[in-house]
Order: C-alpha cells, then sequence, then structure tokens
C-alpha cells in the first residue's frame, strides 16, 4: 500500500493501480520485455546509487589482476606439460615394472625349494657311468639325498679297488665317507679252496656306500658342466641369475 | 593510490564520476500499452496546478502543465465550497491537457494536513483507531481522516501520522469522481518525497522543510523514521524581493528558518541535523533570487532517486507552470504508485 494516501478512507472506490504491479500483466509480458525491464532496472539502480558500482569493480579488478599474476605460471605450466606426461608414463611403467618383478621375484621363491635340495642324483649318475671301470657291473645302486649305496662286481678284486679309488677321488662324494660295506666272492664250486679264495682273478662282489658333498650353486654348476649335462646347468644357472637379479632390484 | 585517495576526500566528486552519463540511463518505454498518462493535481495557496505526465513504472516524462489561481469562494484551505464550480475548472484544465479519463494525483499542500509521530514500545501494534493517536488530532473524530506510515526499528515502530479534515478530503474526493477520473492517489504534496527520502538509507538525521507561500513544514527525519514534524507559521511571501538585486531579503528568510529549527532540535532534544534539506513551491519562487544556499542548506527539489528516472518533453528554459518542488513531488508520488 502508498503511505498517506487518504483515498483508501474510500474503500468502496475503485482506485486506479498499476497494471504492471499485477502478476498476470507480468505472467503475460514477452521474455524479452521483461529482461529489458530487468536490465533497465539494473541501469536506473546502478544510476541511482553510484557506489554500488564499487564492489563489484574491485571485484572484477581484482580477479583480473590474479588472472594477470597467474599467466606466467600458466604458461610455464603448459611448457613443461609434455615433460610432466612423459614423466607421469614413466612412473607409470616403473611402478608396473615394479609390481612385475615382485611377482616374478614371489614366483622364483616358489621354485627355489626345487634348486635347494641336495640331490645331485643327475651328476653322480654321470660320474658314475663315466668312471665304472670296464671290468666292473654294477648290479644295482640307490640315491637319496644325503649318499648313495651301490653294488659292483667284477672277476677279480682289482677292478674293484679301481672303482674304490674313483669313488673316492670324485668331488661329488664327501672325503671319508665312501664306506665298503662288504666284499664277497662267490664259490666257483661245491668245495671252494682257500686258494681259489685267494684268487685275484675270482669273481668277486662289493657293496659300497658313501656321502654327498655339500655343494654351493657354483660347485653345483661346475658339476653340471663337466657331467655335460647341460639342461640342468642351464636352468640352473637361468635361476640362479634370476635370483641374483630379483635380489639386487 | 594518491589519486583514489583524493577522489575519496571529495565524495561527492566520486558520486558524481560514477554516475551514468545521461545517455546510459533508463528511457521511457516505446510501448504505449506500458506507458500511463497521469493528470497530476496540486492544490496549495489557492493556486491549482495541472500536469501531464507519463510513465512506465520505472521513468517518468514530464509534460505540458498549467496553473490557475481558485477564488477563496470557490475552495479555501479548510473546504470547497462550490464543488461544481471546481468540478468544472479541473475539467477544463483535464480537458486542455487531453488528460480525461486518466488516473489523477492529486497532491494537496503539506500545510493543509497536520502530522503526529508515535513510538510503539508495547507489544499491542498502534493502530489508527487508537486513542493516543486520535487525541493528537486537530479536528473532531468525526471530521478527522488518519494516514499513516509505519517504520520499525528492531522492537520498536514508529508511526508517522498524517491528520486531515474529512470536509476537505470528501470535497476534492467528490471533485475527482465527478471528472471522469479514475482517483489514484490523495496524500500531502511532501509525503512521497519524505518516503523517497527515508527510503534512500540515510545513516544521519536530516531536516526536511517545505516551504511554502505562507507556511513551511518542518520534518526531522532521524535513521528510524520521521521523530517531529512542526509548521512554521510563515512561507517566502514576504521575503520575495521585488528585484533580483536584493538577496538580502531572501537570506533573512534562510535566516529565520534555521533559528527555527534550532528551536525545533533543542525544544526536542535533538542534536543538529546533518543536513537541512529544502523544497517547496515557495523555495522555488524564493531560489530564483538567490545563487547559492546559505548557511549549508541543500536543495532537495532535485532528488538523484527521482532526477535519473525524470525526464521532461518540453526545452529545459522553457516557460513551465511546474515549479521542480511540484516536479519532484509528482515523481515521487507516481513512482510510490508503481512500488507499492
Amino acid at each position: 500500500m502508498i503511505y498517506h494516501n487518504f483515498l483508501s478512507s474510500y474503500p468502496e472506490l475503485d482506485q486506479w493501480r498499476p497494471a504492471l504491479s499485477s502478476g498476470d500483466h507480468e505472467s503475460k509480458s514477452p521474455v524479452s520485455v521483461q529482461i529489458s525491464r530487468a536490465v533497465r532496472s539494473a541501469i536506473r539502480y546502478g544510476s541511482e546509487h553510484p557506489w554500488s558500482w564499487v564492489p563489484p569493480s574491485v571485484v572484477l579488478l581484482l580477479s583480473l589482476a590474479i588472472y594477470l599474476l597467474s599467466l606466467p605460471q600458466q604458461w610455464t605450466i603448459s611448457r613443461l606439460r609434455s615433460n610432466h606426461s612423459a614423466f607421469d608414463d614413466l612412473i607409470t611403467r616403473q611402478q608396473f615394472l615394479q609390481r612385475r618383478l615382485a611377482a616374478l621375484k614371489s614366483e622364483i621363491d616358489g621354485y627355489q625349494v626345487f634348486y635347494e635340495i641336495e640331490a645331485p642324483s643327475i651328476a653322480f649318475a654321470y660320474y658314475l657311468q663315466d668312471l665304472t671301470p670296464d671290468r666292473v657291473q654294477l648290479s644295482s645302486y640307490s640315491l637319496d639325498r644325503s649318499g648313495f649305496q651301490l653294488q659292483a662286481s667284477s672277476n677279480g678284486l682289482d677292478p674293484l679297488n679301481e672303482l674304490v679309488m674313483l669313488l673316492s677321488n670324485q668331488p661329488i662324494v664327501a672325503k671319508g665317507s665312501l664306506t665298503l660295506k662288504s666284499l664277497s666272492r662267490p664259490a666257483q664250486s661245491q668245495n671252494p679252496t682257500t686258494a681259489s679264495i685267494l684268487n685275484p682273478t675270482a669273481p668277486a662282489s662289493a657293496d659300497l656306500s658313501g656321502m654327498f658333498l655339500k655343494q654351493n650353486v657354483d660347485q653345483q654348476l661346475n658339476l653340471y658342466r663337466q657331467a655335460s649335462s647341460l639342461g640342468p646347468f642351464s636352468k640352473l644357472k637361468v635361476f640362479h641369475t634370476l635370483v641374483q637379479l630379483t635380489s639386487n632390484s | 593510490m594518491s589519486t583514489l585517495s583524493a577522489l575519496l576526500k571529495q565524495p561527492r566528486s566520486v558520486l558524481d564520476a560514477l554516475r551514468l552519463p545521461r545517455r546510459l540511463q533508463p528511457s521511457l518505454s516505446k510501448d504505449p500499452e506500458q506507458l500511463t498518462n497521469f493528470a497530476c493535481v496540486y492544490y496549495g495557496d489557492h493556486s491549482l496546478v495541472v500536469a501531464s505526465f507519463q510513465s512506465d513504472g520505472l521513468s517518468i516524462r514530464s509534460g505540458e502543465s498549467v496553473s490557475i489561481p481558485v477564488p477563496s469562494h470557490v475552495a479555501d484551505d479548510s473546504n470547497i465550497h462550490k464543488q461544481n464550480d471546481l468540478n468544472d475548472i479541473l475539467s477544463d484544465l483535464l480537458h486542455l491537457l487531453n488528460l480525461e479519463g486518466c488516473p489523477v494525483v492529486l497532491l494537496l499542500s503539506t500545510s493543509l494536513f497536520a502530522f503526529g509521530s508515535f513510538k510503539n514500545q508495547s507489544n499491542y501494534p498502534l493502530t489508527l483507531d487508537d486513542a493516543v493517536i486520535c487525541a493528537a488530532s486537530p479536528y473532531l473524530p468525526h471530521e478527522t481522516l488518519v494516514s499513516d506510515s509505519i517504520y520499525v526499528s528492531g522492537k520498536d515502530s514508529y508511526h508517522f501520522i498524517s491528520y486531515a479534515s474529512r470536509k476537505l478530503i470528501d470535497g476534492w474526493f467528490s471533485v475527482l469522481c465527478s471528472c471522469d477520473c479514475k482517483p489514484a492517489l490523495i496524500c500531502p504534496a511532501v509525503a512521497n518525497s519524505l518516503e523517497t527520502l527515508l527510503g534512500s538509507g540515510r545513516h544521519s538525521s536530516s531536516i526536511l522543510c517545505d516551504v511554502e507561500l505562507s507556511k513551511t513544514s518542518l520534518f526531522f527525519c532521524s535513521p528510524k523514521g520521521v521523530s517531529t514534524a512542526k509548521r512554521l507559521p510563515y512561507g517566502t511571501t514576504l521575503y520575495l524581493p521585488a528585484t533580483s538585486d536584493n538577496q538580502a531579503l531572501a537570506s533573512e528568510f534562510f535566516e529565520r528558518l534555521i533559528e527555527s529549527i534550532n528551536e525545533l532540535t533543542a525544544e526536542i532534544n535533538e542534536p543538529a541535523p546533518a543536513e537541512i534539506l529544502v523544497s517547496g513551491v515557495g523555495f522555488d519562487r524564493l531560489s530564483t533570487f538567490i545563487s547559492a544556499l546559505p548557511y549549508g542548506l541543500a536543495d532537495f527539489t532535485i532528488q538523484p532517486v527521482i532526477a535519473s528516472r525524470l525526464q521532461s518533453l518540453k526545452a529545459p528554459n522553457a516557460p513551465s507552470a511546474l515549479s521542480p518542488s511540484l516536479h519532484s513531488y509528482f515523481s515521487a508520488s507516481i513512482l510510490q504508485l508503481y512500488q507499492s
């Protein structure tokens, strides 16, 4: 209501009221008219209240100043963006490789138990095949982690002596562990004589046992190389290389 | 920075610098459906002024105006004695200005009203029927019409009441109704300028002086509202010099006005106001004889809020029956109509 209007004392009067204040008129006004009215109203308010321009102007000037101050930094950022991308890519690849290496290391650790078992069966079999004299026949032999047992027979004691001597000199056999458990000479007839027993060329069989020498990786590789066991040699070498590689990384 | 500090030391210069140039100020709408023609009528000091105004609610354009003296046997300050004669006069003027059927804004001289200010501190709001308000009327209760404005400041509310003679308002209401016009507003001339002043958000007290030819009305405006109104028994009639060389006579009016203001502030126990604003028909007549306002008085006839929206169809130096104060009063009233 308008103040001090004495027409309000005449309620029966159909008093004139501005059409612009009615909501219907506002809603029926086209959008362009309403926008134009809002712009004119804003300009009028700014003209009537000049100080109202100051806060937005200060804010705009401060924003512009901050933007101008940030331009050198933005240029530096845009110039170094490619380097940053390359570095970021490198870091990502390095992290991927580190994860891959850790996975590989854990996988290798799983295989390590197989290589740490001291069972140089292949090398011993090679040496046994290589050193057995021609006149000696191996009837049986057995191996385990720690040692071996074998039965050898020959026509005479000399070939057995030669076998014992060769076995004791093998690098795979622990020194002093070779033991002759039994030596027997089967009877040539139903009445053996002492002479036949003492005959050096009479057949004889011996049970031998021994312990393997504990070896490190280099010694194992050396044994495999000497035994021309290239498969185990290459596997052990690759494994040893991988262990060294993963332990150094 | 030194330039800025220098500008800040001159706030008026800064305001002038920040004010939009004239060509950027809002112009009146060109859509005829949004324009409303107003018949603005002022009566005071036995003179009837009719002016045409156009407005779209945002801007105002003043048009032609005409002034005619009204004989005392037709109408005076207390009553309208011959309604038919006044009706004929007004109808002729409206016809002359092509304002028939337009909404009428009737501003009556401020001296035709009495004013009172009440502070309501209780929880029960004052109403116009309240005995405290009715008792302050200079007229008998059944001959009094009351209208008010309320200013709320915190828990307190301030009622600024205007009292009018029922016979006078009834007479003007009958005249308007018989003129085939649609009444839009009947109020004291200075009322809406006063509302504009209070709505401008000033933080210091001020005094608005509505100077007429035979009387002067003082309104002490604090930031909370109009606290006191007082009518002085003199206007500018006696101080209008015969020639423009005699400015001393005009200065005597302002000297007497300042003394009256000092008496008022001492009477209500208030400090001296920060600014004293002067307007009114009598002041417009007197201001043609003076080059500058003395005693720090400020011209309130051209208010910035109104001036930015006011356009004139007439040339700046063309003779007009519409004085600057009436320009301001009519414009403020039309804008208040739209803002209400």
